[in-house]
């Protein structure tokens, strides 16, 4: 069964249709990579999906977990089981990282039903969460984002997926600005928390972080439409020639 | 004006300074063309408030609620202007009086007013050396009748002395608080205020002069959470060297509420640390003002001098006039001031959302954090979660 059911996609933004028509199938426990030059509607797609107000659906559907993910708010997104990883997470000043991931969990578990997590058991389960993905105790404390690197930040993002456990994670350009030793660690956090449950779609532009993460399907969007699949070979190709051989095949 | 004609009649025990009170009276109420009031709109029916006298009527006395009851302080209460425990020690003010008058709200109606009565001052010494001194003075006005209620207190602090005072602000509607505090900090001595207006009704125009001297450390707290018109006039002169100023401002205006901070940073001398971080929360129709300044002259030079001012309007109608000023005619320093207001970032709230949290809950957190922001250099630690809880109640 999927898990995700994205079917003929549009979406426009201040009247400029950027998404032309996507269509996307995820099942449990795949891994798709979305790869594709500046400008195709890759971090577009990542917040239409994520249901940023900003971006307008004007056709197509989008199934999630059996809902229409299109009628939801963001926050009931996130509780059916959807996460975007920012490219650029946002800093709050004055929230600590622990207090926000806590109020964000309990609402998760208010919404399964579930009983909520006091505080000193959710500290214990968020270092356990946090050892998993190697991240510092020491941010846990602090102000969400305030003042972390590009590299702290990203890791931040995987630290709040490890704690809210989605069952679809979007990970947008996770690798930017990441050197190679932040990159293997992000990495390494995706492959410690994936199992059969959970599918990941990774949004980026090298092929760097796929020798990482090893998608069972690349796929590239070009002007808004997916215009090629294929398996992790495909990256590899795409960094050895290109997109211009895809995308005029003539040549 | 009724609170001047009531003056004017002598059946009352005030002793007036008649010079000062036609002073008052030639001057008149502010305008939209007074500077110091421009923005700042006036508490209703200002003409027919007269003076609080020691029998005013009370039929609805109010209850002290809502202040934070700091266990080890030392406590006075003040009705309409009035403490029965030091109704023996009014005196009148003589406290280097000229130099009380070098203020920016010297030629304020109210000031002017206050001051022309002369024998209504309280007068609070802290000398103990190596003991911090802690005294909460509660501000109460409960009058039936329409009244303005003057009242003075000093504070002064002898040398090495430390002290905390706590000023609560609680009043009805009927009642406006015309209070002057006058506060001399000598070499060495530490002191903290907290100001508080936590009462929906309040009508509260407060005049702080300070003056501190050398290696003096003073840090203000002032935090407005409820009230229908708080308004701060805040000038503090720094007369000495290696002296320290943190000034703590945040302010939650909510209804058609005003809260009015304007603040006199003066730098009369080398080598001395100022600090104003101001934050504020407009909601519904509520105004809100700032109104800041660093004065830093010739011979003060080293200084080091700063001001902030953020702000977040939640309601289409609510309103911010925020004035950051330096003015600097020494060469040698640092200062700097900046001053923002906006809405709450979209990008924020969706971040939250994202996560999972609903769109009010992550406004709510977003305006916790902004208040708590500020709160958090609060350093007495069971004042601060106090006023985080308050913080918290407001924004249910």
């Amino acid at each position: 069964m999927n898990l995700l059911k994205i079917n003929n996609l549009k979406a426009k933004i201040n009247d400029n249709e950027i998404l032309h028509g996507i269509n996307l199938e995820v099942k449990p426990g795949e891994i798709h990579a979305i790869m594709g030059p500046n400008g195709s509607g890759k971090s577009t797609l990542a917040s239409v999906l994520a249901g940023k107000s900003n971006y307008e659906v004007t056709e197509g559907s989008v199934e999630f977990n059996g809902k229409d993910l299109l009628e939801l708010a963001p926050d009931e997104r996130a509780k059916e089981g959807l996460f975007l990883a920012f490219q650029y997470p946002v800093e709050i000043p004055g929230v600590s990282n622990v207090n926000f991931l806590r109020t964000a969990l309990n609402e998760h578990k208010k919404y399964r039903g579930e009983e909520l997590m006091e505080a000193g058991t959710f500290l214990k389960f968020v270092r356990e969460k946090a050892k998993i993905i190697q991240f510092d105790n020491k941010y846990l404390t602090r102000p969400v984002n305030e003042g972390f690197s590009g590299g702290e930040k990203k890791k931040n993002e995987i630290f709040q997926m490890a704690v809210l456990e989605p069952k679809l994670a979007i990970l947008d350009e996770t690798d930017s600005g990441l050197d190679i030793d932040a990159l293997k660690i992000v990495a390494d956090g995706v492959n410690a928390l994936r199992n059969e449950n959970n599918a990941y779609i990774v949004i980026t532009h090298y092929q760097r972080l796929l020798n990482y993460i090893v998608p069972d399907f690349v796929h590239i969007l070009y002007n808004g439409k997916i215009i090629k699949t294929g398996g992790k070979e495909l990256a590899l190709e795409l960094e050895e020639k290109g997109y211009d051989w895809i995308i005029n095949p003539e040549n | 004006m009724k609170f001047i004609e009531s003056l004017k009649e002598q059946n009352h025990n005030f002793k007036i300074n008649s010079e000062k009170l036609q002073q008052a009276e030639s001057l008149g109420l502010p305008n939209f063309k007074t500077e110091l009031w421009k923005n700042t709109p006036l508490p209703r029916n200002i003409y027919d408030y007269s003076i609080a006298t020691h029998n005013s009527d009370r039929n609805q006395p109010l209850s002290i609620s809502d202040v934070f009851v700091e266990p080890n302080a030392e406590h006075y209460k003040f009705e309409n202007g009035f403490c029965q425990q030091l109704k023996n020690q009014q005196f009148e003010n003589q406290l280097i009086e000229n130099k009380i008058d070098e203020c920016f709200f010297a030629k304020d109606i109210f000031y002017l007013l206050n001051k022309s009565i002369e024998n209504i001052a309280n007068q609070f010494v802290f000398n103990h050396k190596n003991e911090k001194q802690i005294v909460r003075l509660d501000y109460i006005s409960d009058a039936a009748n329409l009244e303005l209620i003057n009242l003075q207190n000093n504070f002064v602090l002898e040398e090495s002395a430390n002290a905390e005072i706590f000023l609560n602000f609680i009043g009805n509607d009927n009642t406006i608080q015309n209070n002057i505090f006058t506060i001399i900090q000598s070499p060495n001595s530490h002191l903290k205020i907290n100001i508080l207006s936590n009462n929906k009704d309040s009508q509260i125009i407060n005049n702080f002069k300070i003056i501190i001297n050398d290696n003096a450390h003073l840090t203000i707290n002032n935090i407005s959470l409820k009230g229908k018109f708080v308004r701060n006039n805040i000038q503090v002169d720094i007369n000495g060297s290696n002296a320290e100023v943190i000034a703590n401002g945040f302010y939650y205006v909510s209804e058609n509420n005003v809260a009015d901070n304007h603040i006199l940073m003066n730098h009369n001398a080398p080598n001395s640390f100022s600090n104003q971080f101001y934050k504020g929360i407009i909601a519904d129709e509520g105004r809100g003002i700032f109104d800041g300044k660093i004065y830093v002259k010739k011979d003060a030079q080293k200084t080091d001098a700063y001001q902030t001012n953020r702000n977040i309007l939640i309601s289409q109608d609510a309103r911010i006039f925020t004035k950051p000023a330096l003015e600097i005619y020494a060469d040698d320093v640092k200062c700097s001031h900046g001053a923002t207001s906006g809405f709450l970032q979209e990008e924020e709230i969706f971040y939250l959302m994202s996560r999972g949290i609903d769109k009010e809950n992550s406004q709510k957190l977003l305006l916790k954090a902004f208040a708590n922001d500020l709160i958090e250099k609060i350093s007495n630690e069971e004042y601060k979660i106090w006023l985080e809880n308050q913080i918290e109640k407001i924004l249910e």
